[in-house]
C-alpha cells in the first residue's frame, strides 16, 4: 500500500525475506525511502527473481511514477550486491539526482574497473560492469553526479516543504578524507602491484571502506544506514572516524540498518552507544 | 568427438624446429577461439602433454617456444602446459589423460571470494544461466587443488568449476568434480594505459555536482 503523503516509509530489500519492512530479493540488498509527499529516493540496487531491480518493481507496484517521482538515487559503493541493476534504475528514473562515492571521480579507479573489464571471461563479470553502464548512461543524459564523501549533504528539505511539515535531510557520513586518499593512492599503483599476478576479479580488500554509509533525519528522528562499512584500527578511517565525526551532533537513530550483513568485522560499539537510540529498530540484510 | 592426432611445429629459442605429437583424448567441452589478445590456458592433472623427451606428463618450454600463427599472441605465464593450436584454432578444452573420457553434467564459471586457514569460497554462476551474476557461494577445502594451482589461490582469481562423470577405458564409470584456476595473463602497462585512456575519455564531460544539492 502507498504511504500517505506525510508519512516517511523506508524498505528495505534483501535476499529470501518478505515480511514487514523486508522485500524480496536474489541477491544483495537496497532501500526505497518515501521522503513525503510521494517523493522517493533509492540507496543501491539489487534483482528480484525476475531479474529487474526490486525498487523500480515495488514502486510500480504501489503505482508509483518512476520516472518523475524518484529524486534521488545513490550507490553506497561498488560492491556488486549493491549495485546489480542499478544501470536499469537510473535509466528509468530519469528525474533522479546520482550520487556515489567520490572515488568514481578519479580516472585511476575509473581505469581500474576498465582494466578489470577487459579480459576473455566470457560469462562471470568482472565487478567494475554495472558501475561503468551508470556513468556512461549519467553522461549520454547529461545528469548531474554528485561525488560522496564525509558530511557530503545529499538532499534537503525544509520544514514546510512536505506534507509533514518537518526538515529532511540525507547526509553522507563517509569514506572519511584519510580513508578516499589512501585508496586513491593504492589504486595509482594499480598495474605495478599487479604485475606477474594473473588478472582476476575485482577483489580490493578495502572496497568497503569506501561504503557510504548515511543517515536520514527526519525532523528529530533518525535512520542510520550503515551500507558495508567496516571497523578498521585506524581512528580516522571506517566506523571509528564516522563516530568521532558525529559526536555531540543528532539525532540518534530510531533504526539502524546494521552494516555489512551483519559481519562482525562492521561492528562498532561506540555506534550503538553513541548513534543510535536505546532500542532501536535494527535490520540485517543477510 | 574423435579429433585426430595432430602435431603442431614450434620453433624453439634458438630458431630450429621441432615438433611434439599431442594424443587428444575424446570429450564433450566446445572448442573456442582464442580472444584476440590472449591465449587462455588451462590446466589441470588431466592434461597430457608429451614432448620430445617424453619426461612425465609436463613439458616446460621457453616463451619463446610457442605455437605462433599470424595474428595471434600468447599469453606468457610462466612454465606451464600449453594447449595446442588445433585445426586452426587455440583450444581451451582440457584435455583428457589418455583412456579416460570426460563429460561435463554442470559446469560454474566463479571467483575468489574469500580464503581460510584450510578452505576457500568461491562465488559462482551456472555457465548456462542468463545472468552473470554469482550468487551462489560454495566452500572447497584447499586439498582440493593441486599443488601446481595453489599459487593461483587468491581473492579474485577466476576458476571454473564442473562436476562430470568420467569413464575409463576399463568401463568403469565415476562421477568427479573438478576444480580449474583460470590462468589469465597479468594486466600489463600497456593494458593499464588503454584501461586509463577509456577512463578518461568517459569521465570527459560528466556533469560533477561538486555544489549544488537536490
Amino acid at each position: 500500500m502507498k504511504p500517505n503523503a506525510d508519512e516517511v516509509e523506508v524498505t528495505i530489500f534483501g535476499p529470501g525475506y518478505g515480511e514487514c519492512m523486508y522485500g524480496e530479493c536474489m541477491y544483495g540488498e537496497c532501500m526505497v525511502i518515501h521522503i513525503g509527499s510521494g517523493k522517493w529516493a533509492i540507496i543501491d540496487s539489487c534483482l528480484d527473481d525476475a531479474d529487474e531491480p526490486a525498487s523500480l518493481a515495488y514502486l510500480r507496484g504501489l503505482g508509483v511514477s518512476v520516472e518523475s517521482d524518484v529524486i534521488s538515487g545513490r550507490a553506497s559503493h561498488w560492491h556488486d550486491d549493491h549495485v546489480k541493476g542499478l544501470a536499469k534504475t537510473i535509466a528509468e528514473c530519469q528525474s533522479a539526482r546520482f550520487s556515489c562515492g567520490a572515488a568514481l571521480q578519479a580516472a585511476e579507479f575509473v581505469a581500474f574497473l576498465y582494466a578489470h573489464e577487459m579480459q576473455p571471461v566470457k560469462k562471470l563479470d568482472m565487478g567494475g560492469t554495472e558501475l561503468l553502464e551508470c556513468l556512461k548512461i549519467l553522461k549520454a543524459s547529461k545528469r548531474a553526479i554528485k561525488p560522496l564523501v564525509e558530511d557530503t549533504l545529499i538532499f534537503d528539505f525544509d520544514r514546510g516543504d512536505l506534507d509533514h511539515c518537518l526538515r529532511v535531510e540525507m547526509r553522507a557520513l563517509s569514506p572519511s578524507g584519510k580513508q578516499f586518499e589512501d585508496f586513491i593512492r593504492r589504486i595509482g599503483n594499480f598495474p605495478e602491484t599487479s604485475e606477474k599476478q594473473p588478472k582476476g576479479r575485482i577483489s580490493d580488500p578495502s572496497r568497503n571502506h569506501l561504503s557510504v554509509a548515511m543517515l536520514l533525519t527526519v525532523g528529530d528522528q533518525g535512520v542510520l544506514f550503515g551500507a558495508d562499512l567496516e571497523q578498521v584500527a585506524d581512528v580516522k578511517k571506517g566506523w571509528n572516524a564516522v563516530v568521532d565525526n558525529r559526536r555531540g551532533r543528532g539525532p540518534r537513530s530510531h533504526v539502524f540498518k546494521v552494516p555489512h550483513h551483519g559481519s562482525h568485522d562492521a561492528h562498532n560499539d561506540e555506534v550503538w552507544k553513541e548513534m543510535v537510540t536505546e532500542q532501536p529498530w535494527a535490520v540485517v540484510t543477510p | 568427438m574423435n579429433t585426430p592426432l595432430s602435431s603442431v611445429a614450434f620453433d624453439d629459442q634458438n630458431g630450429s624446429a621441432g615438433h611434439s605429437r599431442i594424443e587428444q583424448a575424446q570429450d564433450d567441452y566446445d572448442i573456442r577461439k582464442a580472444s584476440s589478445s590472449v591465449l587462455d590456458i588451462i590446466h589441470s592433472e588431466s592434461h597430457a602433454w608429451q614432448s620430445h623427451s617424453g619426461t612425465g606428463s609436463f613439458a616446460q618450454f621457453p616463451p619463446s617456444a610457442l605455437p605462433r600463427e599470424a595474428g595471434q599472441a600468447v599469453g606468457r605465464t610462466g612454465t606451464e602446459k600449453i594447449v595446442p593450436l588445433v585445426n586452426g584454432v587455440f583450444t581451451n578444452k582440457p584435455m583428457a589423460k589418455p583412456g579416460r573420457t570426460l563429460i561435463p553434467i554442470t559446469e560454474w564459471e566463479g571467483y575468489v571470494d574469500g580464503i581460510s586457514d584450510d578452505k576457500f569460497s568461491v562465488k559462482v554462476v551456472n555457465i548456462r544461466s542468463k545472468s552473470s551474476v554469482p550468487v551462489d557461494e560454495v566452500t572447497f577445502d584447499k586439498d582440493e587443488i593441486s599443488e601446481y594451482d595453489r599459487p593461483l589461490l587468491k581473492e579474485g582469481a577466476i576458476v571454473r568449476w564442473i562436476i562430470g562423470r568420467e569413464r575409463l577405458d576399463t568401463g568403469q564409470v565415476r562421477n568427479v568434480s573438478e576444480l580449474h584456476f583460470r590462468r589469465l595473463p597479468a594486466h600489463s602497462k600497456e593494458d593499464y594505459k588503454r584501461a586509463h585512456e577509456e577512463a578518461s575519455a568517459l569521465l570527459k564531460g560528466i556533469n560533477w555536482d561538486n555544489e549544488a544539492e537536490c
